[in-house]
């Protein structure tokens, strides 16, 4: 039985329909990626879901119960919003307590996720003074203090720097194989997301315009990327724009999409014998999942509420 | 490690604090009540059982409209504590010179009291005797456990206002300290203060 | 207390929240000893009085404080994503409002205005003692209208969600309120209407209770409805739209 169900979400602020007829699940053991760019509905969609928002119409059930009128529902999820906020004046240690105590777990957990984020030595700190990728962590330990079976999480990584993005995946990636944790997370930087979920659901103005795994998402991006950095960039890019469609100049690349990289490299060569371009490098990389979504995307316009 | 106030610890602090500088305060600053503004009503009135302090001297002859101003509940406190004795006794005290009525109102909202006086005598005359006997208006305590005391009273002003009336700004010189218990403040403050330093030592440090 | 078990914790939470210093502490200070000063500096005569006069200051104080830190901190809460956080743990949407209505309101309240009281009755506990029901229907008057003008705070909070907006509609809601009463109060004198008299009585809640128990007016009975009848229908209003409306966005 899924943990959360999600059925034709509608909420609308003012004449904006922040979350268009949404459908999503999270299943058992599951990690499933919400994406989609900065106001697709992301953090509307989760927070309709935890029922801190008001649906306009549509279902949600998690596990099993309406998590709007009952609070119940939230007793197994645990949650990690975007540009977490604790009060101010207490302690982590403070904080974490009072968490136990809510969820009516033994204080000695406090210690055990203090030491799961690695703030053990910032027990005594107030919040106050923690730094941003401190208080990330913080909310991933608040979070787990009640060992959920769900775990919602918004962009967790959204306020850190590589180093701190790569280190919170990675618990997210340890908390699920590790200790079976079902996850639902949200974030607009999909390569890393696509390295941790075992499904992935792209929402855009609201909508669930494509749901599957990351390996799927690739399956469907036939487009690979060549980077190419040359001496005259007008020149060459005119002379490439004769054998593909999409060639771009992008600062000083130039960027070429075909499902074809070889031929990429082929008609560089030829162009380079018979013109004398002076080509300093060509790259053929992975697409990216922004790439697919800036192409799936373009099909879509912003509906309004009538 | 410094000892952890919390809310509570913090609370019994300064509550400790308030009470010894109200202590420090009530010991050097005698409550006084002091009626200094004047209040007019042309208004008789039918409630009697108010109005005992009454010194009063000036030059106008026959109908005289006293008018007392003050704080309303030392007015109340004589008035219905006090002054039916007081009253009884100033009615007696100024029958020779033939009072013809006597209206007094104690209006809380505004926090006055109103006396009217109507003598057929030369009111100068009566005032000039009171005026000299101070202790003729002394009101004493009748309830033991009653802190307030008003020891005398005392004219401080008075001044003609119309031909036949005079207006007085009377002061109530009170005294109630005898009974307020600045003891019972230092006590209690001193071990508010003792109290939530422990707990503050105590608790506190076994939180943290 | 089962029920309690998992709101009890929030509940100290908000409160260590709420009273965090300096603020608190200052304010409190500040009432204590102008509320218990102005018992022990005027000769009060009974207990009523006492209860009235040393509650005048700390009365002012907490009207000031409802309407300033009330609407500014549960707009804040809002604003900080603090309220999101309250609503995301399994803890039920009126349990969470009774919560805010304990810690935003009557907590500081009772403290603001009982502690003064308190103090003044370490001095003067004989006169207290003289008439305990009359002091604490004082007490309970003072708390009930500070209570309704927190209410109304709290809805403006809830439903603006800007802590400036809040505070602004709090103080203008207070001062507009007394300028009612205070027009009442002049058409009463002016037409010579007791009508107007009672309605600016029964706006002026407390103040009139404390008259009436001092046996200084005798309203009719009706001018002590509107504000009780109000704060009982403002917190049944706040109650369903804060667990069937309220969004913390």
């Amino acid at each position: 039985m899924p943990l959360l169900v999600a059925r034709g979400l509608v909420k609308r602020f003012g004449s904006i329909i922040a979350v268009n007829g949404l459908d999503l699940t999270v299943g058992e053991g599951e990690v499933v990626g919400l994406i989609g760019p900065n106001g697709a509905g992301k953090t509307t969609t989760i927070r309709l879901c935890l029922g801190i928002l008001r649906r306009d119409r549509g279902e949600v059930s998690l596990f099993g119960r309406d998590p709007f009128y009952d609070a119940s529902a939230r007793e197994n999820v645990g949650v990690i919003f975007e540009k977490p906020s604790f009060p101010e004046a207490l302690s982590v240690e403070k904080l974490l307590e009072y968490a136990a105590k809510i969820h009516g777990v033994s204080l000695n957990r406090v210690n055990e996720v203090l030491r799961i984020v690695g703030l053990v030595e910032k027990k005594n700190a107030s919040v106050k003074s923690l730094s941003a990728g401190q208080r990330q962590r913080l909310a991933i330990a608040h979070a787990l203090i009640h060992e959920p079976q769900l775990l919602i999480a918004d962009e967790p990584t959204s306020n850190l720097d590589p180093l701190g993005r790569s280190e919170v995946l990675g618990l997210l990636a340890e908390l699920s194989r590790d200790h079976g944790i079902s996850i639902l997370v949200s974030s607009h930087i999909l390569p890393e997301l696509s390295r941790i979920v075992n499904r992935l659901a792209l929402i855009h103005f609201g909508r669930l315009v494509f749901q599957g795994t990351p390996a799927d998402i690739m399956g469907a991006l036939k487009v690979s990327v060549v980077r190419i950095r040359a001496d005259n960039l007008e020149d060459v890019a005119r002379k490439l724009r004769e054998y593909f469609d999409e060639v771009e100049i992008r600062g000083a690349e130039i960027i070429v999409h075909t499902d074809k990289p070889g031929f990429v490299y082929k008609v560089i060569g030829e162009l380079i014998d018979k013109y004398g371009l002076r080509i300093y490098g060509v790259e053929s990389l992975e697409a990216s999942i922004e790439e697919f979504l800036r192409r799936f995307l373009q099909q879509y316009q912003r509906p309004r509420a009538g | 490690m410094k000892p952890v106030f919390g809310a509570l610890g913090r609370t019994l602090l300064v509550l400790g604090i308030a009470l010894i500088v109200l202590a420090v305060l009530a010991y050097f600053i005698k409550p006084t009540a002091t009626i200094s503004t004047m209040l007019k009503s042309e208004e008789p009135v039918d409630n009697t059982s108010a109005g005992v302090v009454v010194v009063a001297s000036g030059n106008a002859e026959g109908t005289v409209k006293i008018e007392f101003t003050g704080k309303y509940h030392v007015v109340e406190y004589i008035a219905r504590k006090e002054a039916q004795q007081s009253l009884a006794n100033f009615m007696t005290r100024i029958q020779q010179y033939n009072i013809t009525s006597m209206y007094t109102n104690t209006d809380f909202r505004t926090g006055s009291l109103v006396m009217t006086l109507q003598a057929s005598y030369k009111i100068r005359e009566l005032l000039d005797k009171y005026a000299q006997v101070k202790d003729s208006f002394t009101v004493e305590n009748s309830e033991k456990d009653f802190p307030l005391k008003i020891n005398e009273v005392l004219i401080i002003y008075i001044q003609p206002v119309k031909q036949e009336y005079l207006t007085a700004f009377v002061s109530f010189y009170a005294t109630g300290l005898a009974s307020v218990e600045v003891f019972n403040g230092i006590i209690i403050g001193i071990a508010l203060i003792i109290l939530s330093i422990l707990y503050a030592v105590l608790w506190g440090r076994k939180r943290r | 207390m089962k029920f309690m078990a998992k709101s009890y914790p929030l509940l100290l939470m908000d409160i260590e929240d709420i009273l965090k210093p300096p603020v608190y502490d200052i304010l409190l200070g500040i009432a204590v000893v102008l509320g218990g000063f102005n018992a022990l500096i005027i000769p009060v005569a009974s207990s009523v009085q006492l209860a009235s006069t040393a509650t005048s200051v700390p009365l002012f104080i907490a009207l000031v404080y409802i309407a300033i830190r009330c609407g500014a901190g549960v707009a804040s809460l809002i604003s900080n994503n603090i309220m999101q956080l309250y609503l995301s743990y399994p803890i039920s949407r009126l349990k969470i409002l009774l919560i805010l209505l304990f810690t935003r309101i009557l907590l500081p309240i009772l403290i603001i205005i009982g502690l003064p009281l308190l103090a003044a009755s370490v001095f003067l506990s004989k006169i207290v003692a003289s008439d305990i029901i009359g002091f604490l229907a004082v007490f309970g008057g003072r708390v009930l209208f500070t209570f309704f003008l927190g209410i109304v705070s709290l809805l403006f909070a809830l439903s603006s969600k800007r802590v400036g907006v809040a505070v602004v509609l709090s103080v203008v809601f207070y001062f507009a309120y007394n300028i009612m009463s205070g027009i009442f109060s002049a058409f009463s004198a002016f037409l010579g209407e007791k009508t107007y008299m009672y309605i600016a009585q029964s706006l002026t809640f407390s103040d009139t209770l404390n008259a009436y128990l001092m046996g200084a007016t005798e309203p009719p009975l009706w001018v002590f409805i509107p504000v009780p009848t109000a704060t009982i229908v403002l917190t049944i209003l706040s109650i369903i739209y804060f667990t069937r409306r309220f969004e913390p966005t």
